[in-house]
């Protein structure tokens, strides 16, 4: 019997040897490999998600700032679309340190400290009265590296945090304006209206509201739109006011942004 | 072991190696991919950390150097935990899992970044570690995220993979069975058809079905018995001619020798008269004679298989003239007439057999009680043919093929009283084979036979 089937009793114990063998082969090679990847230690060069920005002539064609410290940081009215466009569509972003060409943590939270000042909203203050957080990124739709985009395109987000008031702002790290910003106020109202709030962000944002009489595309209570001179772009402020329960206890909330109008 | 099993084996193996190959490069390209991506987050994750830290430096220069328990305050700040330390090695801030010192960093102040990937307490973390500037202050900062769970679901991976693994082998062991049984069956008909032929069945075929490897060994394989069969006839056939041989020889033999004995012991015993003992010499004489005609014969045919002959260019016209003298007076003295009508041409021959060979034709002739006999030569573009006819008794064509074995005579009881032992065909057709040529004969047994002898006319060759 053993006899008869002893070529099959041989071929089985070979395939089994050769099943199992293989299978603890290659446990033993993924287990080096593993150790290989979970030891692994290095430095490595970070790589960036945009180019160093070379464009600082004046164009004159462009929309140019009237902040004549950053007159060198001009920005063609489609430079500022793609910017716009790409950071509004954003799913995520990737942080990134500053490039030449783009302007420092210090420049930016100054530059945003500034803003709030001229809006209106904040007073001058040292920085120590806010906590703050910063952050500079560029905006992805997916989370697939591409190739490196212009620097234009990354915006830091400053966030300033008080007893009173809590905003994030948004701002284009070539230009170094504010093209963005959510604001929590919790004491106080802004005394200008939301007509003359936006005009002055447009103008804030190195821009020019159209000259014609059709500007102001939208005027409600809480949004109003205006269009931007020579451009596909609008401003829009949106605000509404929230009672937190507190007696007396409010927070108003005014949120700008630059939106690309659909053709 | 079996062809089948080696088979199986193979497929075995080379199933196992491919699925564990395959799955190889698919676990470790997903496991590097897993932790090039964690590694991307962990990169993030500093980055924004490092922001973070920044703006707390940029806020409050010196807030590292408050109290060690307002500073923990500022865990909750992190998105993951971190470590802060200055560049003299002091610890600022750590909420890491394992201690700034163990990871053992050398980072330097330049655009690169630090990092490790460490276990500690059965989990996997990625420290990143850089040197940090905010305004005069310097210092390091470390971040940690844990890829436990990156790092089992790639366990887990393996796991089921090998699961699979034993499944699929599981239920591909029946397949690659049946699958290699299906390749083997024609192997194993072949080797049925084998042993049937080693067992003597020389008939047994394989029957054919497809184009493929077993198809022509299957076709191969009958070609060969078919071979073997032919072969296997012949061995037969001229074993048969062997034993006939002796039997004939040794009839042949004891015929006369009976007749020598009787009539010498006759001679022995008895005081004859003496014309009978002369008669009886007489018989021992004529019998003796016999048997020295046919120990000479013998001695011919098997000469014609050891010797090597040179052959010689010679008209055939010539030779039949002398050869005429000698057949002429013995149809003459059967009361046959010789009608000869020889044509132009020569062949190669060896004379002295040429000259046997046509006197035992023109002898078988005249045994067969024929009235004429007919020698006619002709050429034929490169074919010289001489053909020999008679009007005697013929033979039977049913032994046409065997006259031209030894001591084969088609009526043995006439033979005999010719004097014939049935060497004459036998020795023919040895010297026409000696001479390269080709011998037909036909013959409907009753109206005489007619032998064709084909040389090559002309020709060059000097050897048999």
């Amino acid at each position: 019997m053993i006899g008869k089937y002893k070529y099959t009793i041989v071929f089985l114990i070979f395939a089994a040897f050769f099943i199992f063998g293989s299978m603890k082969v290659m446990n033993f090679i993924l287990r080096l490999r593993e150790t290989q990847l979970l030891t692994e230690s290095g430095r490595v060069k970070m790589e960036l998600p945009v180019r160093t920005w070379e464009s600082w002539e004046n164009d004159k064609e462009g929309v140019v700032s009237e902040d004549t410290s950053s007159e060198r940081n001009v920005l063609k009215t489609e430079q500022i679309e793609d910017a716009i466009k790409c950071w509004n569509e954003r799913n995520s972003s990737i942080l990134h340190e500053p490039v030449a060409g783009q302007i420092s943590m210090e420049e930016a939270i100054k530059a945003g400290e500034k803003w709030l000042v001229e809006m209106g909203i904040g007073e001058e203050k040292d920085a120590a009265a806010y906590t703050i957080n910063t952050e500079l990124g560029i905006g992805v739709q997916t989370e697939e590296a591409g190739e490196q985009l212009e620097a234009y395109y990354s915006f830091w987000t400053v966030k300033y945090s008080s007893r009173s008031i809590s905003a994030v702002l948004y701002l284009n790290a070539v230009t170094g304006k504010v093209w963005g910003a959510e604001i929590t106020l919790y004491e106080e109202q802004p005394e200008k209206t939301p007509d003359d709030r936006l005009r002055l962000f447009v103008e804030l944002a190195g821009l020019q509201v159209s000259d014609d009489d059709s500007a102001v595309i939208h005027s409600g209570e809480t949004r109003i739109e205006i269009a931007i001179k020579e451009s596909q772009l609008y401003a829009q402020e949106r605000s509404y006011s929230m009672s937190i329960g507190l007696e007396n206890s409010y927070k108003y909330t005014i949120t700008y942004q630059l939106l690309i109008r659909q053709e | 072991m079996k062809l089948f099993h080696k088979i199986c084996l193979s497929f075995v193996v080379i199933f196992g190696i491919t699925f564990q190959g395959v799955g190889y490069l698919l676990i470790n390209f997903a496991y590097g991919n897993a932790i090039e991506q964690e590694k991307k987050v962990a990169f993030q994750n500093f980055q924004y950390n490092r922001y973070i830290l920044q703006s707390i430096l940029y806020s409050e220069p010196e807030f590292f150097l408050r109290e060690e328990t307002e500073v923990e305050n500022i865990s909750n700040s992190f998105s993951v935990p971190v470590a802060v330390y200055g560049v003299d090695g002091k610890n600022f801030f750590s909420n890491l899992a394992v201690q700034p010192a163990e990871l053992d960093f050398v980072e330097v102040d330049d655009n690169r970044i630090s990092f490790r990937i460490y276990e500690k307490d059965g989990r996997n973390y990625i420290f990143v570690c850089d040197y940090i500037r905010q305004g005069e202050k310097t210092m390091y900062l470390i971040t940690q995220i844990d890829i436990s769970s990156v790092i089992d679901t790639q366990k887990n991976m393996i796991d089921y993979f090998q699961r699979i693994y034993i499944a699929i082998l599981c239920i591909s062991f029946p397949m690659i069975f049946l699958l290699t049984n299906l390749i083997t069956a024609p192997i194993k008909k072949v080797r049925k058809a084998t042993r049937r032929i080693a067992g003597g069945g020389y008939t047994e075929r394989i029957s054919i079905k497809g184009k493929d490897e077993m198809s022509e060994l299957a076709y191969d394989f009958n070609q060969m018995a078919e071979q073997i069969e032919e072969k296997i006839a012949e061995l037969s056939d001229a074993a048969r001619q062997k034993e006939d041989f002796a039997a004939n020889f040794a009839h042949e033999l004891k015929t006369p020798m009976t007749s020598v004995i009787g009539y010498a012991d006759m001679l022995y015993q008895r005081n004859l008269p003496r014309e009978e003992v002369k008669s009886a010499a007489g018989y021992i004489l004529k019998e003796g004679m016999r048997l020295e005609s046919l120990s000479l014969k013998l001695m011919d045919l098997f000469v014609l298989d050891k010797q090597e002959f040179i052959l010689e260019k010679m008209p055939v016209r010539e030779m039949f003239e002398n050869l005429e003298q000698g057949i002429e007076p013995v149809c003459r003295k059967h009361g046959a007439a010789l009608h000869m009508e020889i044509g132009e041409g020569s062949i190669r021959v060896d004379y002295d057999l040429f000259k046997t060979m046509i006197l035992n034709l023109a002898d078988n002739a005249l045994k067969a009680d024929c009235k004429d006999v007919w020698i006619v030569g002709r050429q034929d573009r490169n074919i010289y043919q001489i053909r020999i006819k008679d009007n005697g008794k013929g033979i039977p064509p049913e032994e046409l093929e065997r006259i031209t074995e030894a001591f084969y005579m088609v009526d043995k009881s006439r033979s005999r009283k010719q004097h014939g032992a049935g060497i004459g065909m036998a020795l023919v057709s040895k010297i026409v084979e000696v001479h390269g040529a080709k011998m037909e004969i036909e013959s409907d047994g009753k109206t005489g036979t007619q032998i064709y002898l084909n040389f090559v006319a002309g020709g060059e060759e000097n050897d048999r």
